[in-house]
């Protein structure tokens, strides 16, 4: 499936910054945030279900967006540990939903992006948790397994590593076939195994360790 | 014969790598990304020592893993020993991880190191080294069991990754 074609089945919903008295000026924390937006009575204006176009995102957005992977360029990443970046990107996805990931996806899209700056953006779509922006992320993931780069290509088998959801198999199992790069091939495996095998290897599951969700990361 | 481990972001050393650098670095030559890995501080490079059976990999990177701020792949090569011996002054030292076992008898570091050895170094690893993976879930799974076993100093485990991982 090609991006043009799965990205019909999300609905892409104009976040709050651009509706009138749109909130995302505010200095609110991503909670209040989440819980005004899960409880409004007004659902966003949807823009449509085919979107891609940038001609409405926010100035605001599209700034900011641009910043943190401009910033990115000659930063050192680790896996583990958190950066300016990772929590710019963090960010910009709590904040502003799928509007933030569409950006994002977009900047990726750019040759001028570092294929490292990239790859890093992938890991941490995997990694965040955020149940609102789950699909579009997939989408980004998924899409990002065929990116010419074999940098991209690894930050998005990480991201979807860390994502962590069955539902990806079909698009890594196409993957896998025509992936070129043996190293990618083991890692696509690897993945494959893990979502065949979600068990395998487990410790303690919820029931017995009721503080911890089991793959959770950034939750809300 | 055992191995000494480092940490590494297993992309920078793909070969592949080197042909998406401004159309492609010359010949054999190793991408200079790879230093990103190799940090050195006060001339040292920290290094941990897995036995030649492999039989405490699996400790040494809870040890290292638990000191990052979230629980992510473990991205790792392993190099003789010897190699690595040969290049620099490499001794046995305390190390700064949760695992005071693994401090004790695993940690090393190669010391008064230069900017020529140090390319040695990369060079060899580039070569010789054989980069890894211990995916998220494993690692966040080996985390629970070190600290059932008590392998591992809670109050020393990254708060960060404590809050993540609620442990």
């Amino acid at each position: 499936m090609t991006s043009s074609t799965a990205i019909k089945h999300f609905p892409i919903k104009r976040p709050p910054s651009q509706l009138a008295g749109g909130r995302t000026s505010q200095p609110l924390k991503y909670v209040t945030f989440r819980v005004t937006v899960a409880t409004s009575q007004n659902e966003p204006e949807l823009v449509a279900e085919s979107a891609t176009s940038r001609s409405k995102v926010s100035p605001t957005l599209e700034a900011k967006v641009a910043q943190i992977f401009s910033a990115a360029r000659y930063e050192i990443f680790e896996d583990g540990m958190e950066s300016e970046f990772s929590r710019g990107l963090i960010d910009i996805v709590l904040r502003h939903g799928q509007a933030g990931v569409l950006e994002i996806a977009a900047v990726l899209k750019q040759p001028t992006t570092p294929s490292p700056v990239a790859a890093e953006a992938l890991r941490w779509l995997g990694w965040i948790r955020d149940p609102s922006t789950h699909a579009i992320r997939q989408w980004v993931l998924c899409d990002s397994l065929t990116a010419h780069s074999l940098i991209v290509r690894d930050g998005a088998i990480v991201g979807l590593t860390y994502f962590n959801d069955p539902s990806t198999r079909s698009y890594i199992v196409s993957a896998r076939a025509s992936e070129a790069s043996e190293a990618l091939q083991i890692d696509l495996d690897q993945l494959l195994d893990q979502l065949d095998f979600p068990e395998k290897g487990y410790v303690l599951s919820p029931q017995e360790n009721p503080k911890i969700q089991v793959g959770s990361g950034i939750s809300q | 014969m055992s191995y000494l481990l480092r940490r590494i972001r297993k992309s920078r050393w793909d070969p592949a790598y080197r042909n998406e650098i401004n159309g492609g670095l010359p010949g054999e030559a190793i991408p200079s990304d790879c230093l990103a890995d190799l940090n050195t501080s006060y001339c040292k490079l920290s290094l941990w020592q897995v036995h030649d059976d492999r039989s405490n990999l699996e400790v040494i990177a809870v040890a290292v893993a638990t000191t990052r701020d979230v629980a992510a792949n473990f991205e790792y090569t392993l190099i003789d020993h010897a190699r690595v011996a040969a290049i620099g002054n490499l001794k046995q030292s305390e190390g700064g991880s949760p695992n005071i076992q693994a401090n004790n008898d695993w940690h090393w570091d190669l010391s008064g190191l230069s900017a020529q050895q140090l390319g040695e170094l990369v060079a060899v690893m580039y070569e010789f080294g054989s980069p890894m993976r211990i995916i998220r879930r494993d690692v966040e799974n080996l985390i629970r069991e070190a600290l059932q076993r008590r392998e591992i100093d809670r109050s020393l485990v990254n708060g960060k990754l404590r809050a993540h991982m609620g442990l």
